[in-house]
């Protein structure tokens, strides 16, 4: 088995991948938004490029409104590896819940 | 006026790579940007100026978390060597110092463990930290990068870490460190048989309390009195000692030269440095008190002088430097 890492979830990056889960798509700020304060805008884009290099999700570029102006928006969706990756993770958390601790 | 972000961005692309900027300031920017021009339109004025704020703080966060990623990460096999080095030897060297300055209290710990209250020796320690992280992190640079020459991914790590031993050094001093020694009074009075509690001295007193008995004197006679003098000095010291883990890491990296220099060198420049900086310390407590100069000033003189000749240091090893074939 050397050379293949088992993938590895971090607390906030379950977190990250559950929400994005369950909206779909969403960017840094309504993540902060949607943990309730569990996630921080300071630390949260650097968790989803973290997250992005493993592969867990998946980002695209959106306009920023006209009326607004600015930098493009980067928008994050989950790849089915994070999809497979939070299940698996979800799944052993349940069957040894002090394995979830 | 310029866009919200514009000018956090200019700044966060000077010490960023392009992949960071494009993955996580741009994104945060972004955010930071929209959020701002929503509480503009709703004529939220002070919510937009909180969104500046806390955006600035996030980016900050963002900058130290990359930074330090990357340095820890991308650097050589010998970077990480002597990264390696520094902790250790940091680590080591701030252990001693710790038990170097609760050796005076030896007999105190003896009396604390025969009467079964060890955690006294706990509160003893918070008043060594502040000496031995600049000290013990100087002397770990120093030895950690001996004989090496320091690149600027291991000079942004070292910094790094120095301003995280920093911060950690401001939250002993502001508060652990005067509940602490509190703590330790009325232990040492209870001992003896004394009425507890105690009315805190200089020492004791938290940042915020020394911050409001400063200004409760402020309109009154007392406003030029010693004791005043005293409050205020207290107050700046402990602004100025937090930041002295940073400014000694920055003296270190000035040390280091470009050619391997001797271990005798090396330990006479750490305890040369360290001794130069309390003295002034001690100098500018003396003149502070005395009336001779502001409290601030006092306080602040050493962090100064070393800032200055850290800078004087690494451009002159900068102009000294042998130019690309």
């Amino acid at each position: 088995m050397r050379g293949h890492r088992l993938p590895t979830l971090s607390r906030k990056e379950s977190l990250i991948l559950e929400l994005l889960v369950r909206h779909k798509e969403l960017y840094g700020l309504q993540l902060v938004a949607e943990s309730r304060r569990r996630l921080k805008r300071g630390t949260v884009y650097v968790t989803l490029q973290r997250m992005e290099e493993k592969g867990y999700v998946a980002s695209r570029l959106e306009d920023a409104p006209p009326e607004a102006g600015g930098l493009p928006r980067r928008i994050y969706q989950p790849t089915a590896v994070g999809r497979r990756v939070l299940g698996a993770w979800t799944s052993a958390a349940r069957l040894m819940p002090e394995f979830a601790r | 006026m310029t866009r919200a972000g514009n000018r956090l961005r200019a700044f966060a692309s000077r010490l960023c790579c392009a992949e960071t900027m494009e993955r996580v300031v741009d994104p945060l920017i972004a955010d930071l940007q929209l959020e701002y021009a929503k509480a503009v339109h709703t004529g939220s004025l002070w919510r937009s100026r909180w969104i500046r704020i806390a955006g600035g703080v996030a980016l900050l966060k963002v900058i130290a978390l990359c930074g330090g990623r990357s340095a820890f990460d991308e650097g050589t096999a010998d970077e990480h060597r002597a990264m390696a080095r520094t902790i250790t030897f940091s680590a080591v060297a701030m252990c001693a110092l710790v038990a170097l300055c609760e050796a005076p209290y030896w007999r105190t710990l003896q009396l604390a463990v025969q009467a079964q209250q060890t955690r006294m020796f706990l509160y003893l320690i918070p008043q060594a930290l502040p000496i031995a992280f600049p000290i013990g992190l100087t002397i770990g640079i120093l030895f950690g990068f001996r004989g090496r020459v320091v690149s600027a991914r291991s000079k942004r790590a070292v910094l790094t870490m120095a301003v995280a031993w920093s911060a950690i050094s401001f939250a002993i001093l502001a508060w652990v460190l005067p509940a602490a020694n509190q703590s330790y009074r009325e232990w040492v009075f209870r001992t003896y048989g004394q009425i507890t509690p105690l009315l805190k001295g200089t020492s004791e007193l938290t940042l915020a309390e020394l911050s409001g008995q400063i200004e409760s004197y402020r309109h009154t006679a007392m406003a030029g009195s010693s004791l005043v003098r005293d409050l205020t000095f207290s107050y700046h010291q402990r602004w100025s000692l937090a930041c002295a883990t940073a400014v000694l890491a920055l003296f270190a990296l000035g040390v280091l030269g470009r050619r391997p220099s001797a271990r005798w060198t090396l330990g006479l420049a750490a305890v040369g440095g360290c001794f130069a900086y309390y003295t002034l310390l001690f100098l500018g407590r003396s003149a502070a008190l005395g009336g001779s100069v502001p409290a601030f000033a006092g306080a602040w003189l050493p962090n100064v002088v070393f800032v200055l000749v850290s800078i004087l240091l690494l451009a002159s090893r900068q102009s000294t430097a042998p130019s690309p074939a």
